[in-house]
């Protein structure tokens, strides 16, 4: 592994972007020639640079390598891993993009197999079903093997990332901030089983706050070190849109999950349906979809495993969707009493979900 | 020229009685109250002069000394006016001290030599007729109030004269004999579970809590009923007792909350305090303490309406209260307990805004707030509640539907027969309902089958209970099976009880 203390110095120098590292770059073949290039050359290669602010081409020009061997120390101290755009084990779809970051921070472990892995992503404000489906998309993924990349976000990430760990498979996540920071801070405890199952990767340094820019910034790594892109629940302005276009600009495939289109919640992925987007209507297509499996599942759960009553639910249930228990006993004619009990039973046979109040099929 | 009379003082719920001694001696014209008086009972000085001149008697030109005995404790409230003025009145020889023998007084003058009535008559009564005193006269204003009370003559006065004239005249009064029975009937509830449409799910609910007092809290957006379900749950209780009522009436009757329109309680209170309710307006308070919304819902219901506005310091506050059903409050004016069982029941928006959830309304909170929300409620206040459900605005075709739902009365008789069960199985344990149970009762009195211990077992693997929902489970399906009758708690109770769970449900953290 090559020594990133360059990378490390460009990546953080104060005023300048990822475009002009980038082009930099292009200019010089690695950071090293960068920095030991004479006055003059750099000077010179300043006018072909996009709008340099006069603050960035006095730091380049300073070759000052304090700021590097900190951040240095600092993944030492908080263990965490360095690779840069010059490693080998550096992820290669990331390669393809047009925007690559320089140097990713993370902890955890990435392997070889990640480069095969699924993006999910969705608003962090997500309804019950959003969510089930997602654990069922990560769930599925990882029972094939499948790496699940998110962002680890409220909602839609979470339950994509809980998934993935469910079913025994490998996730990653994807942060705005630095490795070292868990934002939310509540999901402290899935932050610490993705570094035990996967990584937690960033381009940003350890300390960095959670930044709202930061955030749509790293939508295009998330999408970009996948091999397709699944937006299962996003209102209008939700930042899950912005990923799904990053991955169209990358070129991958974006599969979207239908919602009612009465919800706020589906409008976003509805639209992207409509814009082209292809439709998962089942947690299992996507295994199909992936070319893992021949897809020949049945469509139906098998309901001759059901008792009487219990059909008489599950039915209900089919017909009404998304429903309360009030609406499930007037439909049944059955009480309150009995309704409870049958939905618990098929609850606890993984027939049906209950959350927030509400009862939906989940087989 | 001295004179004794009877009075009494309230100490909490119990009262003592007072002599109330006056001494007339010649000197220059004073009249100074010893015995440890508040200032209630200092200012009465001129009423009582004001009040004996304008009655159209002589002011003795005296110097008047009043002893409140025993003079060690201290002394609140007006109802020492009256007798404070008839003893200056035999003291000074307008009424024979052999007269009043017998009698304890208890009322406040006003300026005009009008009695008005005092706060707290129920209690003071009730400790005259215990210390062996049969007649009393009193405001007429407390007349029915301290009539439930039997074995006492109550002779109700409006004005100061009536009192003299009734001793100097022998212009008897009529004694008060109104019927107790009468008014420890309650009047049907106004509000009735027959004017909610639909909703049967929290109905089925409500009832099951209410057959226990299990505490409960329920979550749902701006306009779904919460408020006007909890107010029901009054009316679906069991009726109380004569001895309840007495002590309910006693609780209000000090906390001054009795009046013409309701002399006493007879019904299960239901009590809604604001979210900006202070400590000591919860808990009981002042230098001579009062009662506080914990012990004024007594035997009733006690409704937070959107828990999670109300500041941590209350919430803990009602940890005690709820766990010990009293509350013991130390002051200057002494240390007093105040009973405080009460069924705990709270609702609260899904978030903020009240729309996380909602199909149709946009929420406009980030997860952020809504956790900040949702966390207020957890900790110590969240382990005491039993049932959290889930509540939903009612379909417009339901509300147009010219619907009858069961009234509160047939919900009640069910939740009597459920209650005459509980208190016929713990009649040799220190409890009386199942939310009561401890972890080693319910292995005594709540046993279930292989095949529902298996249920339970998946569930808690399956629907990532927590484990501290394990004996609020079982305690459940304890009080669901006794609404149904049946001794052996089955699956089928143990599975309904597991939705009355919502909280624990996964979905809801991330």
């Amino acid at each position: 592994m090559n020594d990133p203390i360059y990378e490390l110095w460009l990546t953080t120098l104060e005023g300048l972007g990822l475009k002009n590292q980038l082009k930099l770059l292009e200019l010089f073949g690695n950071s090293q020639n960068i920095f030991e290039q004479p006055k003059m050359s750099l000077m010179e290669s300043f006018q072909i640079l996009d709008k340099l602010s006069k603050k960035a081409s006095e730091m380049i020009l300073r070759r000052d390598l304090g700021s590097a061997y900190k951040i240095m120390e600092e993944n030492m101290r908080l263990d965490i891993h360095v690779v840069t755009i010059r490693d080998e084990n550096y992820p290669q779809r990331l390669l393809n993009i047009w925007d690559p970051p320089i140097v990713l921070y993370y902890k955890g472990d990435i392997q070889e197999k990640d480069k095969d892995a699924v993006a999910i992503v969705g608003a962090r404000k997500a309804t019950p079903y959003g969510k089930w489906v997602s654990e069922g998309l990560g769930k599925k993924l990882a029972e094939y093997d499948v790496t699940v990349i998110s962002g680890m976000a409220y909602g839609i990430d979470s339950a994509s990332h809980m998934g993935a760990l469910a079913g025994g498979g490998r996730t990653i996540a994807v942060l705005g901030c630095g490795p070292d920071i868990c934002y939310p801070p509540s999901n402290r405890k899935l932050m610490a089983s993705i570094i035990e199952n996967g990584a937690i990767i960033s381009e940003f340094p350890p300390g960095t706050p959670p930044m709202a820019g930061n955030f749509p910034r790293r939508n295009r790594i998330i999408s970009g070190m996948a091999s397709c892109l699944i937006v299962t629940e996003a209102g209008l302005n939700s930042g899950s849109l912005i990923t799904a276009e990053c991955a169209l600009e990358q070129g991958k495939e974006v599969f979207a999950v239908p919602g009612n289109i009465n919800s706020i919640y589906s409008i976003g992925t509805n639209k992207l349906i409509k814009d082209g987007a292809t439709p998962l209507i089942r947690i299992a297509d996507i295994i199909s979809e992936l070319g893992l499996q021949s897809g020949k599942e049945k469509d139906d759960f098998p309901t001759e495993k059901l008792g009487r009553d219990e059909l008489i639910i599950y039915e209900a249930l089919k017909e009404l969707g998304y429903t309360t228990t009030d609406a499930l006993c007037k439909k049944t004619m059955k009480t309150v009493s009995e309704v409870h009990a049958l939905v618990t039973i098929l609850e606890i046979k993984g027939i049906v979900e209950t959350a927030q109040g509400k009862i939906f099929i989940a087989k | 020229m001295f004179a004794k009379v009877i009075s009494g003082s309230l100490v909490g719920l119990d009262s003592e009685v007072i002599t109330v001694e006056v001494d007339l001696a010649n000197g220059l014209p004073s009249l100074q109250v010893v015995g440890l008086p508040d200032l209630s009972v200092r200012e009465s000085k001129e009423r009582i002069r004001a009040a004996i001149s304008n009655s159209g008697y002589k002011f003795p030109a005296k110097r008047i000394t009043v002893n409140l005995s025993p003079a060690n404790t201290r002394k609140e409230g007006t109802q020492f006016d009256l007798p404070i003025a008839i003893g200056i009145l035999i003291a000074s020889g307008f009424i024979k001290p052999a007269m009043t023998r017998g009698f304890a007084f208890i009322g406040e003058l006003s300026l005009d030599g009008k009695i008005r009535g005092v706060k707290g008559a129920l209690p003071l009564v009730m400790g005259l007729r215990n210390k062996g005193i049969q007649k009393i006269i009193l405001p007429m204003a407390n007349a029915e109030e301290a009539s439930v009370i039997d074995g006492i003559k109550l002779y109700p006065v409006k004005k100061l004269s009536e009192v003299v004239n009734f001793f100097m005249h022998d212009n008897a009064i009529e004694s008060y004999n109104g019927k107790i029975s009468e008014k420890f009937v309650p009047s049907s509830a106004s509000e009735d579970f027959s004017e909610v449409s639909g909703q049967e799910t929290i109905k089925r609910a409500l009832q099951i809590a209410a057959s226990a007092s299990h505490n409960l809290l329920m979550i749902g957006p701006p306009g779904s009923g919460k408020t006007m379900m909890a107010r029901r749950i009054a009316g679906i209780l069991p009726g109380l007792t004569y001895e309840e009522k007495l002590e309910v009436t006693k609780i209000y009757s000090v906390a001054g909350e009795l009046n013409s329109q309701r002399p006493v309680i007879s019904q299960r209170q239901f009590r809604a305090p604001h979210h900006t309710i202070t400590q000591s307006a919860l808990a009981g308070g002042g230098r001579n303490p009062k009662p506080g919304e914990v012990s004024l819902s007594h035997y009733g219901v006690l409704f937070f309406d959107e828990l999670p506005e109300f500041n941590r310091n209350i919430l803990e506050l009602l940890r005690q209260p709820m766990e010990d059903e009293k509350i013991t409050i130390a002051r200057a004016g002494g240390v007093i307990t105040f009973p405080s069982k009460f069924m705990f029941v709270a609702s609260m928006n899904p978030c903020p805004c009240g729309y996380y959830g909602d199909a149709t309304h946009e929420c406009r909170c980030t997860m952020g707030q809504i956790h900040n929300y949702m966390s207020k409620i957890s900790g110590p206040l969240f382990e005491r509640l039993d049932m959290h459900l889930e509540i939903f605005p009612v379909q417009y075709q339901d509300l147009t539907r010219n619907y009858q739902g069961r009234t509160s009365e047939d919900m009640r008789k069910e939740v009597e027969a459920a209650r005459r069960i509980q208190i016929d199985r713990y009649r040799n344990e220190a409890i009386s309902y199942n939310s009561q149970l401890t972890p080693a009762m319910i292995k005594k009195y709540c046993s279930i089958d292989k095949e529902t211990r298996d249920l339970l077992e998946n569930a808690f693997e399956k629907l990532s209970l927590s484990a501290r929902a394990y004996n609020k489970i079982i305690k459940l399906a304890r009080s669901i099976a006794d609404m149904e009758g049946t001794e052996q708690i089955k699956l089928t109770h143990v599975a309904e009880a597991i939705q009355y769970r919502s909280l624990d449900k996964k979905y809801r953290g991330i």
